[in-house]
């Protein structure tokens, strides 16, 4: 067994490797996260992602296809959630201090005067010239509710070329397990308990598979007594309004899982059980401000709810 | 209570005397047993200190480790250090620990609050900072679960 810790994409990582290869898997994984970072992040002077901003309304930028795939996936995430995930949002992240943590309460003036570059169907994508142009000065990309999910889909990739037997990751948070652990049980994955979030709500038991929470509990700030958290709603340029408290997608895609896991908190609880159901190639667990925890019927097996007194809902797939 | 001494010593009605019973000593040795276990529970990390093995609080900056406690300890610890955005403060109480204040606009390290078992990691990201719990001899230990998502 081979683990590394380290900091990268503005989070903390942890991966881990069984097997003769375990500490070649695990420094590769590593060096696969810097790889990314420096493609996708929008602090990184040069990134492509950054150039793509600084030519905002000024000329569109070649750019891998690497690159342009992901953001291709994510504007196609944006208008399969109704923009509840908006990879545009960052001009709005901008605007209330959460990308350089100097937190304020903007006006709503400021929000109205921004609002309009958030607008992920604006982007102009050329997959021929491998094009990416944002066609309004101020308007930017950031990757950020997309590139941790997709990373952890490489670093597997990437880990899997070299003899090891299983491997678990988390970055930031953002779980992905595979392979056989060697005492042949199943993989165990807690889920955080918002109220508690060194405490868990429950366990899953599962196969490979990557498990991605969202949840306005972790990073806020606060202002006269009222908490902001850091999911912005893409549609009002304020904190997302959500009736869900924590919201965790469980799914074989990582980019999936951590698209939806903003999109779903973003929608609230009966859009996102409507998505579920329209769409049903992911499993969850909600958690909801009273405190009442919703899974899936096809989950209620392998979901063992710690004692917290909460109460859980199972919810169908074709709805009543 | 003059006057009813008074009444007592004159009418003789009823006179107390005690006679002990088995429901008597039921209860008294129920007392007992309730005591003792609630002094058990109070000073059981004193007592037992960890039931398996020994557990140490290790707090690293950029990955290094900066100090390495034992988890158990009889006294409230605490150890401040500079990080690049000024102090980071540890406590260390009754098996559990916690980054208890820090020089940092997010505050996410402070609220993640306690934690008590392998695994569990508090993380001060502007800080690079991270207190983590390992068994001290290095060993893998069994958990309740493989990795928590958060």
């Amino acid at each position: 067994m081979k683990s590394v810790d380290f900091f990268a994409m503005n989070t903390y990582m942890t991966i881990t490797a069984y097997g003769p290869g375990a500490a070649d898997a695990v420094a590769a994984g590593e060096a696969r996260v810097y790889a990314i970072e420096n493609e996708f992040s929008r602090t990184i002077a040069d990134s492509p992602i950054k150039k793509i901003e600084e030519n905002a309304g000024i000329s569109p930028v070649v750019v891998s296809q690497e690159v342009f795939d992901l953001i291709r996936e994510a504007v196609s995430y944006s208008s399969d959630t109704s923009d509840a995930f908006d990879l545009s949002i960052a001009p709005i992240m901008d605007l209330w201090g959460f990308t350089d943590s100097n937190y304020r309460v903007p006006t709503d003036a400021e929000i109205d005067a921004v609002l309009p570059l958030v607008a992920a169907d604006r982007i102009v994508l050329d997959s021929k010239a491998l094009t990416v142009y944002l066609p309004e000065p101020g308007m930017a990309i950031d990757l950020g509710g997309i590139a941790k999910g997709y990373t952890s889909d490489q670093v597997q990739g990437e880990m899997q070329k070299y003899d090891i037997t299983a491997g678990m990751l988390s970055l930031g948070g953002n779980v992905a397990v595979f392979g056989d652990k060697s005492d042949g049980t199943r993989w165990k994955v807690a889920i955080a308990d918002p109220d508690n979030p060194t405490s868990y709500l429950g366990i899953l038991t599962t196969d490979a598979i990557s498990v991605i929470t969202s949840g306005g509990y972790e990073r806020y700030f606060e202002k006269d007594g009222k908490r902001y958290i850091h999911i912005m709603d893409p549609a009002t340029g304020k904190p997302a309004e959500s009736d869900l408290v924590s919201v965790t997608i469980i799914t074989k895609d990582g980019v999936q899982g951590d698209a939806l896991s903003t999109a779903l908190f973003v929608m609230g609880r009966e859009k996102a059980i409507a998505y579920y159901r329209s769409h049903g190639d992911f499993l969850f667990v909600l958690e909801d401000s009273d405190g009442v925890i919703y899974i899936p019927s096809a989950l209620a097996g392998d979901f063992v709810a710690s004692d917290t007194g909460k109460e859980i809902v199972t919810v169908t797939a074709e709805g009543t | 209570m003059r006057i009813l001494r008074e009444k007592r010593e004159t009418k003789k009605i009823y006179t107390p005397t005690f006679r002990f019973c088995a429901a008597d000593a039921v209860a008294i040795a129920g007392v007992i047993l309730l005591a003792g276990l609630s002094a058990l529970y109070v000073y059981r990390t004193f007592l037992f200190g960890s039931p398996s093995q020994s557990l140490e609080v290790i707090f690293t900056i950029d990955g290094k480790t900066v100090y390495s406690v034992p988890l158990q300890s009889n006294e409230v610890q605490t150890f401040t250090t500079t990080g690049d955005l000024g102090s980071i403060t540890v406590t260390v109480r009754d098996g559990e620990a916690a980054i208890t204040a820090a020089d940092c606009p997010d505050q996410i390290c402070v609220r993640t609050g306690r934690i008590s078992t392998v695994g569990q990691a508090v993380v001060c990201l502007p800080n690079h900072a991270v207190l983590r719990i390992e068994p001290a001899d290095g060993s893998e230990t069994s958990s309740a679960y493989d990795i928590m998502a958060n």
